[in-house]
């Protein structure tokens, strides 16, 4: 297991099978290359799109 | 499937007004083909035969008595059992959701149904929390395709899918974070579409991803979809993302013409990863639309290939945020597959959130911009037909290509329609993507593609038994 995931999976204090954290291991590249993908160059002064109004219209 | 009764919402409604067909005879048959296909189908996990009966004898009452509630006024329809409603518990295919959550009342969509007049047969099967993946463990039915009872009819929308494939309602709801209404939609040969983001309500709904979630309606042909989405936008302040906007007329745009639509064809990723039965048979709808008076074009999206990552990041970030008290204490009441996608969500920083909410930006900028030149993009729904349920499995799926989840990203409408079929009989999808807020353009691009082809008129045969190992 790579030191991150480690590092992940004890942060996340989960109860997991040996099966489940095998899989994990096993799919950590991929998602490794989700988190380089979402890095964009273009996205360096980008605002993230979830913004939310300040105060919610209300019913009537 | 038997061919007498109607198969769309449209042909219902003109036989109940012309006193064809009443209400209850069509809710009474079509409540007899569901129990019976409880051992193949499998599409509900809870049936409300009695409250349908009433709600049809009222429809037929109202419209002998000269009241008509609208296009849905003694319609069948059903509901994925994610969507609270008052007459049956809520169980999001889960022994995890707390039974009392079903028992609140309608949520907005299923009242907005109930007032125009819509008889509801009951709850749909679905993937566990609209993440999981089949798992005949946990005891619920797991629904089948009507085409073929081996393979899956996508998810998460399963149940509705397969249910107006397989002729046992004429339309439903699902709801859709990544695809789960636009997949099942394809795989099972009918429409389906995901909504602008804030168009319908999800009051009343199990959250998975907030910021991408949609309930939305399926049936057989574009103009149900249409029919149905009148009745569920609009405003609600219960719901905080849904939106204060107008709601247009969503039939004012289909007249069965395709002249001088403009068609956007993506040149990046969307074309670079499927087989080549469903390639040709988008490409074919494509040329179809084209001969048929379209304008079409090459557009760009340049990061496109990047958005599945950023949908997955956020999705998993918000779905664990939901599920993590639950994984901790009692993890052994999710299924299998769906404790391992959830578990996912643990690796991410907020940092990564915030990464990929910025992501977001840049990519639904570049829809947008690809957008203003055309009036709609076409896409394959899926790169391949429906799976066999021996290789639909998560991790399957994280490999292969992803053509639906980038529309929950940016938050565009998105359609499936039927294009076509493989050599071994399967439905193929085609995507058709509008402006935000534009979804009167989708319906009308969808119901003249139908009006030239016949393939959502298509039926499987009757299912025979299988068993889901």
């Amino acid at each position: 297991m790579t030191d991150t995931l480690e590092a992940l999976l004890a942060r996340a204090k989960l109860p997991m099978t040996p099966e489940e954290v095998e899989r994990l291991q096993r799919n950590w590249p991929i998602i490794e290359s989700w988190l380089a993908d979402i890095r964009l160059p273009e996205a360096r002064y980008a605002e993230p799109a979830a913004i939310y109004p300040a105060q919610r219209p209300r019913a009537g | 499937m038997s061919a007498e009764l109607p198969l769309t919402i449209d042909e219902a409604g003109a036989s109940l007004r012309r006193r064809q067909l009443s209400s209850v005879d069509l809710t009474r048959q079509l409540v007899s083909r569901i129990h019976a296909s409880q051992d193949t189908i499998a599409a509900f996990i809870t049936i409300t035969e009695e409250g349908a009966l009433a709600a049809a004898e009222r429809a037929d009452a109202e419209l002998a008595g000269g009241t008509d509630r609208g296009p849905l006024h003694g319609i069948p329809l059903a509901v994925k059992d994610i969507i609270a409603t008052m007459d049956a518990p809520t169980t999001a295919n889960s022994h995890v959701l707390d039974p009392a959550w079903g028992q609140r009342g309608d949520a907005t969509v299923v009242r907005k149904l109930r007032e125009a007049g819509a008889v509801l047969l009951g709850k749909l099967g679905l993937s566990e929390f609209a993440l999981g993946y089949p798992d005949p463990d946990k005891g619920f039915r797991i629904p089948k395709n009507p085409w073929d009872l081996a393979r899956s009819p996508g998810g998460s929308s399963s149940g509705t899918a397969a249910a107006i494939a397989g002729g046992l309602i004429l339309g439903g709801l699902g709801t859709d974070t990544g695809g789960s209404i636009r997949g099942p939609a394809a795989y099972c040969g009918i429409s389906g579409l995901k909504p602008t983001f804030g168009r319908v309500s999800k009051e009343g709904c199990v959250p998975l991803g907030y910021s991408l979630d949609n309930i939305g309606p399926m049936a057989r042909t574009a103009r149900d979809c249409a029919l149905l989405l009148q009745v569920l936008a609009g405003f609600d302040p219960a719901d905080p993302s849904s939106a204060a906007v107008p709601v247009p007329d969503m039939l004012s745009r289909l007249d069965g013409s395709l002249a001088a639509v403009r068609i956007g064809v993506p040149r990046e990723y969307f074309f670079d990863n499927l087989t080549s039965e469903i390639e040709h048979a988008v490409r074919k709808a494509v040329d179809d639309c084209a001969a048929a008076g379209a304008i079409v074009r090459e557009v760009s999206i340049p990061h496109a290939a990047n958005a599945r990552a950023a949908q997955r990041v956020i999705m998993f970030g918000e779905a664990f945020a939901y599920h993590e008290a639950d994984l901790k204490t009692r993890p052994e009441l999710y299924g299998k597959w769906t404790r391992a996608q959830l578990q996912q969500g643990a690796l991410f920083s907020a940092a990564d959130y915030v990464q990929a909410q910025r992501a977001r930006s840049v990519i639904a900028d570049e829809v947008t911009r690809a957008l203003q030149d055309v009036d709609v993009l076409v896409t394959a729904t899926d790169w391949n037909v429906a799976p066999t349920f021996e290789s639909y499995s998560p991790e399957a799926r994280m490999r292969q290509p992803d053509f639906t989840s980038m529309w929950n990203l940016t938050g565009h409408p998105a359609m499936s329609v039927c294009c076509g079929f493989s050599e071994a009989g399967l439905p193929i999808g085609v995507q058709i993507i509008g402006r935000v807020f534009d979804e009167p353009m989708v319906f009308k691009a969808g119901d003249a593609y139908q009006r030239l082809t016949s393939w959502h008129t298509r039926t499987p045969r009757a299912p025979r038994e299988v068993q889901v190992t």
